[in-house]
């Protein structure tokens, strides 16, 4: 069952889809889940809407937001998903998304919401997880990205932006720069590796594996140069909190990889007890193929039934993927 | 703020819920438009811009009504029982709704992709007043291989979805009754054959309501599908339902020759109503 409900907050009204929790429990706990990236609240192939209808059949109250701008809810937004991306890196939902979980918590009488969602619901998750500790009892995130765009990399070394003007030259002079600025890009290189550009099928045809040159490329004792370093403390103190946090993420891809190289940077020393860590074998970014969106339902199902229920079932993962636990 | 005229809902239709999100005019509405959208990742894509669409068509006068088919979206039920002439019935659920809501004024169906396969199938069946198509296909199996394309081409590339396949193995499997992952939505031998001889249905020579096709890619006027009545626009590229790096592309000239579209039909209809 799904209703629809308004929320007017920090001067925007958002749609958002209530599931109700089959039998309804006091002071129970609830899941929020954010818009994916620029995508509506449902998500890619549904994942959202369809783990919220498992979820609340397991006796968890879901709800679906869509932030400003996005999905149904109107606001302002920027012209490209470039831009967008920077925007959610940076935090620029966070306070939407908290005055959102303080007032379902208050109409629906909620201990607490678990947060998260794919790609920059993930993002806005965590860090609403590390500013506002009350109430967010635990974090999903699918496919999180903890890495900067190019831009603000350069940006963050200290390197100047071009101005527009001086870019449109520079792209006449040089029609060649997209292929060269791929060669000579870490970008490029790490969308090659992992399979996710153009070019990604050249490395059928290479000798060498991917993971040695990837093994090569990485300095895995180090926070990359790219990384969202606030994001990455965020996380560092959201994990060392205990809060229970699911991190899935596609096998083999850009996240995945970036992931494991923050994991092993940032948490060496750290409790990760109540962190589980999922990969999914032969899929996407979106999740869209290879069975993943029924697989990452599962896994979600199961461990909210672990952490979070009381009388709830856990429902069995299906089995078309790699498990890796972290170590307690 | 967005005003309060903006406001979703369901339609029952059966068992199941039929998401839909009107966009009403302020003051008077000079017609009113079912928007039967695209399917599946190209949804995804287009959402922003269809939703801009629709408020777009509300501050000039006309309603607007975005729906999600069943199985779809916010939607209720399992996309892997529905075809095309269930979506077909959920734009009459529309059509019906926005009769009720706006009596006495002219109705207008609008697609775009898949949903102008949709909609031009119901305006051959229903008593609607105009009937837009923005970059139809040719047919709703063109169209379901052009899906498969694009499936098996990211599947190849990124090395995901498992064995590699051609289309026409995904065809056999449909065939043989299996379901299909496609871009997240588990299609079935039913879903693939209700889109068998599913031909865009252009209304008949003899039709005189006002109806539009409109090409995105900038096609010179000869190669206009429905000389007459077709109508040729250049969009950005990649197209505002794929991949696209903008979330707002500049689509001023589609969206004021949609909205005089839908406007104009209003136009008609209290004209024939006057001189009747």
């Amino acid at each position: 069952m799904r209703e629809l409900f308004q929320l007017d907050v920090k001067g925007h009204r958002l749609w958002g889809t209530y599931h109700p929790a089959a039998a309804a429990k006091p002071g129970r706990v609830g899941f929020l889940f954010l818009n994916p990236g620029h995508v509506p609240r449902s998500g890619h192939g549904g994942l959202s809407a369809r783990a919220a209808d498992r979820l609340a059949a397991q006796g968890f109250p879901c709800f679906r937001v869509d932030l400003p701008g996005l999905g149904d809810s109107d606001g302002p937004l920027p012209d490209t998903t470039a831009e967008l991306y920077q925007l959610v890196c940076g935090g620029g939902f966070v306070e939407v998304a908290e005055a959102i979980h303080a007032e379902l918590l208050k109409r629906h009488g909620l201990d607490g919401l678990v947060m998260g969602g794919l790609c920059g619901a993930a993002t806005t998750s965590l860090y609403l997880a590390d500013r506002a500790p009350e109430g967010v009892a635990g974090v999903f995130l699918f496919e999180p990205e903890f890495y900067l765009s190019e831009q603000e990399a350069a940006n963050a070394d200290g390197e100047t932006p071009l101005e527009d003007a001086e870019k449109r030259t520079w792209r006449s002079r040089l029609p060649l720069r997209r292929v060269t600025s791929k060669v000579f890009s870490y970008w490029g290189w790490m969308r090659m590796l992992t399979r996710e550009n153009e070019y990604a099928r050249l490395f059928r045809y290479v000798p060498f594996p991917r993971q040695l040159l990837l093994d090569w490329l990485m300095d895995w004792g180090r926070l990359p140069a790219v990384a969202n370093v606030p994001l990455v403390r965020a996380w560092q103190r959201v994990v060392q909190r205990g809060v229970p946090v699911l991190v899935i993420t596609a096998e083999g891809k850009l996240r995945d990889v970036f992931f494991d190289r923050i994991h092993r940077a940032a948490f060496s020393d750290l409790k990760v007890a109540m962190l589980e860590r999922l990969r999914l074998r032969g899929t996407n970014h979106i999740f869209t193929t290879g069975g993943a969106i029924d697989a990452c339902i599962g896994h979600l199902s199961r461990w909210a039934g672990e952490h979070f229920g009381q009388d709830a079932t856990p429902v069995v993962a299906v089995p078309q993927v790699a498990e890796l636990r972290s170590a307690s | 703020m967005q005003a309060l005229t903006e406001a979703p809902g369901y339609l029952s239709q059966g068992e199941q819920s039929l998401y839909f999100v009107h966009h009403r005019a302020p003051g008077s509405c000079r017609a009113a438009v079912v928007l039967a959208g695209p399917l599946g990742l190209e949804r995804a894509h287009a959402y922003i811009v269809w939703t801009r669409w629709a408020r777009h068509l509300a501050a000039r006068g006309v309603d607007a009504l975005r729906l999600d088919y069943r199985g779809t979206g916010e939607s209720t039920g399992r996309f892997e029982d529905m075809t095309l002439p269930c979506w077909e019935a959920d734009l009459r659920a529309g059509l019906e709704y926005l009769r009720r809501e706006r009596p006495g004024v002219p109705v207008v169906l609008h697609g775009l992709r898949l949903g102008a396969l949709l909609a031009a199938r119901v305006f051959q069946t229903d008593k609607v007043d105009g009937l837009l198509l923005w970059d139809p296909p040719e047919s709703g199996r063109a169209h379901l291989m052009e899906v498969l394309r694009r499936k098996v081409a990211a599947d190849n590339l990124e090395g995901t979805g498992g064995q590699a396949r051609s289309r026409e193995d995904y065809v056999a499997e449909l065939e043989a009754g299996g379901f299909m992952e496609v871009e997240g939505f588990p299609w079935s031998r039913g879903f693939w054959r209700s889109a068998e001889a599913y031909d865009l249905a252009l209304p008949a020579r003899d039709d005189a309501r006002p109806w539009r096709a409109v090409h995105l890619d900038g096609r010179p006027a000869e190669r206009c599908l429905a000389p007459g009545h077709g109508r040729s626009v250049r969009a950005p590229r990649p197209f505002f339902w794929t991949t696209s790096n903008r979330l707002l592309p500049e689509l001023g000239e589609l969206f004021d020759d949609g909205a005089s579209f839908a406007a104009g039909v209003g136009a008609v209809e209290v004209s024939k109503g006057a001189s009747s």
